[in-house]
């Protein structure tokens, strides 16, 4: 029978180095195909555009005028 | 149960503290006296008892089916019948079966308002003989709770009890968890005698590494006492050796003279179940901790007996923690993500575990469990509306049938057969069911699943935020430094590059296992639950962070 692992401790709770804040900055200074060209890889597998779109969909991007 | 029917549920309690309660509709009274005599059968079996409710319902049934305001009052009084019924059913039953089994607490207080709040029974033969199980847990943790009950806290004045672990696995019936720590709740009457004792079973070395200190609480000021050591009962080898945290505690006595923190399961302090479980036979010792011998030299043994937690306290403990997890996140500063830590999947599938009840049922209750803790704090309101949050999330997926088997295969199914344990090792998890039983297969492969998931997660957040650091700390020196070289800097993007492949090929794999849960099976909710704010707290910042300074490194190039 496999041990069914009980050592993670009831305090630790992994820091989030990331802000909302900052999050919301950054994000409203690009645009998505700013996020895009620089994001995706060179030669992108299919797998690989469906992952940065669905990472896309939800990044509060500036707005084009 | 979701955010609309809490809210519609509290403002009806409101109406009907303010005396604005509209007029039930006599199917609502119906119901009502429905779900009391489900209450009735739920707490015991008293025939007479449930046949004159019934009846009566009956003959509610027959009447004629316009409301008027005499089936209101006559459902209120059989209301307050059943109501009345249930308490005096349940005191009867519980002061008839009540024989407190307390013969291993040397020093047990009876009289102290602690031992008026604290009812110990001998468990029953199912809890018994699930304790009794090596595989369920091992020799060597019997051995040492058989060790520190048996030499410590069976002379406790006050009540103490095993939880955590120890008393989740005798109170499920199907699970994989083998306990490998042992957490102990006790009084601070007793922490002077605890540490004493404790301090001379080092000085045997039966135990090692003994170590105090204060819990801090939430808010900063001193909490429990807090004792951790590992249990060696005298073996060199480490493997041996068991890690125990106990807690001393503040119970009715320290709350009366104005100790105002109640403590996380406020055992003599708040009316709590324990349960009295044979551990083991051991070598008995005399005061000094030395093994008696007979006449004849013999070692003689003993059987000693521990208290573990109720199945009523184990649940309270996983759903404080919950909370408490929930609540600690929300202090970052993301408020309503709910991002759930590792553990936290631990804790929310063994409450699910524990119940009898399908799994969305357990859900809801335990959303119901969340909503009736006083004093409702804005604690308690964020706690619940997060799980709701994730819940909905969840039962909003996506339900695409698979042809083949006429259903979606779900998050759990996929990882028994396909999850990866690493490089060269073989695909899937390892699920051994004894029996038959798909109840049996589906909680343990449901277990594995979360477990596979909490290391997983909980390694991916942990990565992800220590080469963020370490990312961070390199490009933003390239940046600043004003003589920074065109290699320094075609060097700092090219680790952003390597660091995206790095991020989509974690992405990919969490878009994947989102992909594959299943909203209709309620099992992979524990699976699924961290996994939507591990993508919008970790993943998205991370990935828009990397393209900014990429751009910003790009534009310093260009200006070179």
């Amino acid at each position: 029978m496999e041990k069914i692992t009980n050592k993670i401790k009831n305090t630790e709770i992994v820091e989030n180095p990331f802000s909302q804040a900052e999050f919301l900055k950054k994000a409203s200074n690009i645009t998505k195909e700013e996020f895009f060209k620089h994001f995706m890889p060179e030669n992108p597998t299919p797998e690989e555009v469906a992952v940065v779109e669905w990472m896309a969909k939800d990044i509060p991007f500036k707005k084009l005028e | 149960m979701d955010n609309q029917e809490i809210n519609k549920k509290e403002n009806e309690e409101a109406q009907i503290e303010k005396g604005e309660a509209k007029e039930p509709t006599r199917e609502e009274l119906v119901g009502k006296v429905e779900e009391m005599i489900s209450r009735v059968e739920k707490d015991h079996n008293d025939d007479e008892i449930l046949n004159r409710l019934k009846d009566k319902l009956i003959h509610l049934s027959d009447k004629d089916l316009t409301l008027h305001p005499g089936i209101i009052e006559e459902v209120n009084s059989l209301v307050d019948e059943a109501v009345r019924l249930v308490r005096k059913t349940v005191e009867s039953i519980k002061e008839e079966e009540y024989e407190p089994s307390i013969d291993h607490l040397k020093n047990y207080k009876q009289d102290s308002v602690e031992a008026q709040h604290t009812k110990i029974i001998k468990a029953s033969e199912k809890i018994q003989n699930r304790f009794n199980d090596n595989e369920k847990i091992h020799l060597k943790m019997k051995k040492a709770i058989a060790l520190v009950c048996g030499q410590v806290f069976n002379h406790c004045e006050n009540p103490y009890a095993l939880i955590g672990s120890n008393c989740y696995i005798p109170h499920t019936e199907y699970s994989a968890k083998i306990p490998d720590d042992l957490d102990v709740i006790f009084g601070i009457n007793d922490y002077d005698m605890v540490c004493e004792r404790l301090s001379k079973l080092e000085n045997k070395g039966l135990i090692s590494e003994l170590k105090v200190s204060d819990v801090l609480n939430t808010d900063g000021t001193k909490g429990d006492k807090k004792i951790h050591c590992w249990i060696t009962n005298g073996s060199p080898n480490e493997d041996d050796w068991v890690e125990m945290e106990c807690f001393a505690q503040n119970m009715a006595t320290q709350r009366y003279n104005g100790a105002d923190n109640k403590s996380y399961i406020p055992l003599g302090d708040e009316d709590k179940e324990l349960e009295v479980i044979e551990i083991i036979e051991v070598e008995a010792r005399d005061e000094n901790f030395d093994i008696i011998k007979n006449d004849k030299g013999e070692i003689v043994y003993e059987k000693v007996k521990g208290n573990i937690g109720s199945e009523k306290v184990a649940r309270e403990l996983y759903l404080k923690n919950i909370i408490k997890e929930f609540n600690l996140y929300n202090k970052n500063g993301w408020e309503h993500k709910a991002m759930l830590n590792a553990k936290a999947l631990q804790r929310i599938f063994n409450l699910i575990n524990m119940d009898s009840e399908g799994t969305e049922e357990s859900i809801n209750n335990l959303m119901d469990e969340i909503a009736k803790i006083r004093p409702k704090t804005e604690t308690i309101r964020k706690v619940r509306d997060s799980l709701i949050f994730i819940w909905n999330q969840f039962k909003s997926l996506p339900v695409e049938k698979e042809e083949s088997i006429g259903r979606k295969k779900g998050l759990v199914n996929w990882l028994v057969e396909n999850a990866d344990n690493g490089e060269g090792k073989e695909k899937g998890l390892n699920v051994s069911a004894k029996g038959d039983s798909e109840k049996e297969k589906k909680i343990l492969s449901t277990e594995a699943a979360v477990d596979f998931i909490t290391k997983e997660t909980n390694n991916d957040l942990k990565e992800i935020s220590t080469r963020s650091e370490k990312l961070k700390l390199k490009y933003e020196s390239v940046l600043n430094n004003e003589n920074a070289s065109k290699e320094e800097i075609e060097g700092a993007i090219e680790d952003i590059n390597k660091e995206r492949t790095l991020l989509i090929k974690t992405s990919i794999k969490y878009k994947g296992y989102m992909d594959m849960a299943n909203s209709e099976d309620g099992d992979d909710f524990c699976v699924y639950a961290a996994m939507p704010e591990l993508r919008y707290h970790f993943i998205l910042p991370y990935s828009v962070e990397l393209v900014a300074n990429k751009i910003s490194l790009k534009k310093k190039l260009e200006n070179q």
